[in-house]
């Protein structure tokens, strides 16, 4: 298998940041958080107010600790200032007149969509934030990269990439959401020569597959890859082992978000999974966003190899800035010594994060149980269901909903009976853009909840079929 | 040529050097900073042209 090839000093830009001490790192962190926050107090009514009620002044922050003094920012209260001064809020940081971008998260949560307002530099970091971990991932100017997540439209998730790719200079093939799966295996016997792939892990799943159906070895037909990057969804090391197998390329990961602007870490030239099944690190960019891992419930980072939840304070983004957003991301966190490629970074484990609250990632989007709840509770007949994710035989994400129908509602005529299940099933791909499987079943066959119900399983992380 | 086009110009100068950066991290990135700067120089180029005729 190639290995993706070792970059540590090889850039003049990056060297600077890789050959820092701990300590050099650390000074560097703490300058930029002042500088940091001495923006925020005098452009930034949102965190302005923050700051005060804490009694912290830039000034102030004489250590990276004291940083804790702020309290967390959650996508409520974001989403609170937006509504009472919309659109931005309080906490643009930036004359309206220098917004060249909207960006707004997925909007799937039910409770809204934070709206992020990007300036020329915040554009430029932004898609320097997705350059940056695919160069890491080998990629190379003049290499022909497949991006099979979808562009544009209002996410950092959809503008990014492009400008990422721009910046390393490779050459683009935008087919994500343009063209389906066996299309984009035309597309790439048609161009012969493919160095990278870009893909959230369920797709790579699929395109892996679909290859397979068709009888051709990704590595046959593309002996030239270099490799691969994950995003959005964890993964058993096996899978990513086969992955690499099937590819024979190295298998890297990133994770990022919205408030972020891009990825806030990905792997190294080792990449997402060791030979010995070990999973690989994510470095954290943190000279651009500075994070922490704390446990959720004290607010006190977490030890090495424990998880918490991921907390973001952009250092360099100007516009619709975060200081300590409490991401709800669940992440475990290992000290920059965990990897031996010997950068000063501090790391999250690959494969692994997922979220605090119960959101399903599920063919790409973000399915809260609640929305599902909501429709599915709308209809009066049904007295409780339980959804199920799971990997078929075919190696496809695929949702099961078993519904128990009231008493009252067992005696209705089949053809009524379809009507409600097909009224489900649409409400459901409405509201999440999923296409579930409903079946009923006997109400016995359900457990009760008497307390918080626990409806949903994710059985994805078990349930990958290894590769072959 | 106005101040503008001269610096534009001065620009695409010192980008260009900066083509030959032996640093393969940012090397694209010159590229990307260069092609800005050309299409700067077009586009006002061809704003300032008059109408053609006709």
């Amino acid at each position: 298998m190639k290995q993706t090839e070792p970059f540590f000093g090889r850039s003049a830009a990056l060297a600077r940041f890789e050959r820092m001490t701990r300590a050099e790192l650390d000074a560097l962190l703490l300058a930029k958080l002042r500088r940091q926050l001495e923006r925020a107090w005098h452009t930034n009514p949102f965190y302005r107010r923050k700051l005060e009620a804490a009694r912290l002044r830039p000034e102030g922050l004489r250590t990276l600790a004291d940083l804790r003094r702020i309290p967390l920012s959650t996508k409520d209260e974001f989403l609170a200032d937006q509504l009472a001064a919309p659109p931005f809020g309080t906490r643009l940081g930036v004359p309206r007149a220098e917004v060249v971008l909207v960006n707004m998260t997925g909007g799937t949560s039910g409770k809204g969509q934070e709206i992020y307002g990007r300036t020329q530099h915040d554009v430029a970091l932004q898609g320097f934030l997705h350059y940056l971990p695919w160069y890491m991932a080998g990629l190379r100017p003049g290499q022909m990269a497949l991006n099979c997540v979808p562009t544009g439209g209002v996410t950092t998730g959809g503008w990014g990439p492009p400008e990422g790719f721009r910046l390393a200079g490779a050459t683009a093939v935008h087919a994500g959401g343009a063209i389906g799966t066996d299309a984009k295996v035309d597309l790439l016997q048609r161009l012969g020569e493919l160095h990278f792939i870009y893909a959230s892990t369920n797709y790579m799943h699929t395109l892996t597959e679909a290859f397979r159906r068709r009888g051709i070895r990704p590595a046959d037909l593309l002996p030239m890859m270099r490799g691969i990057f994950l995003v959005a969804e964890g993964y058993p090391a096996e899978w990513a082992h086969g992955i690499e197998d099937a590819w024979q390329c190295r298998v890297h990961e990133g994770y990022g978000s919205t408030q972020g602007a891009g990825f806030v870490c990905a792997t190294c030239e080792h990449g997402a999974v060791r030979a010995d099944a070990r999973r690989g690190q994510m470095h954290l960019f943190e000279w651009l966003n500075y994070a922490e891992v704390v446990d959720p419930d004290s607010g006190e980072p977490v030890a090495p190899g424990e998880e918490g939840e991921i907390v973001l304070t952009n250092l360099d983004i100007q516009g619709s800035p975060v200081l300590r957003f409490a991401t709800r991301d669940r992440g475990r966190w290992f000290p920059h010594d965990a990897c031996d490629c010997g950068r000063p970074w501090h790391c999250i484990e690959a494969g692994g994060v997922g979220r605090y609250d119960d959101m399903l990632k599920i063919r790409g989007n973000n399915v809260w149980p609640l929305t599902v709840d909501q429709v599915v509770f709308a209809h009066p007949e049904v007295a409780e269901y339980s959804g199920r994710v799971f990997v078929d035989a075919a190696g496809r994400t695929e949702v099961e909903i078993r519904l128990a129908l009231k008493a009252e509602a067992l005696g209705m005529p089949a053809e009524a009976q379809a009507r409600l299940l097909a009224g489900i099933r649409d409400g459901i791909k409405d509201r999440t853009n999923v296409l579930m499987t409903l079946r009923v079943v006997p109400a016995a066959e359900l457990p009760e909840y008497v307390y918080k119900a626990r409806r949903w399983s994710d059985e994805r992380k078990s349930g990958y079929a290894a590769q072959r | 040529m106005d101040d503008e086009a001269r610096i534009l110009e001065t620009l695409r100068r010192e980008a260009e050097r900066l083509l030959a950066s032996p640093d393969a991290l940012m090397r694209s990135q010159y590229q990307h900073l260069y092609g800005r700067i050309t299409a700067l120089i077009a586009a006002r180029a061809s704003a300032a042209q008059p109408d053609a005729p006709e």
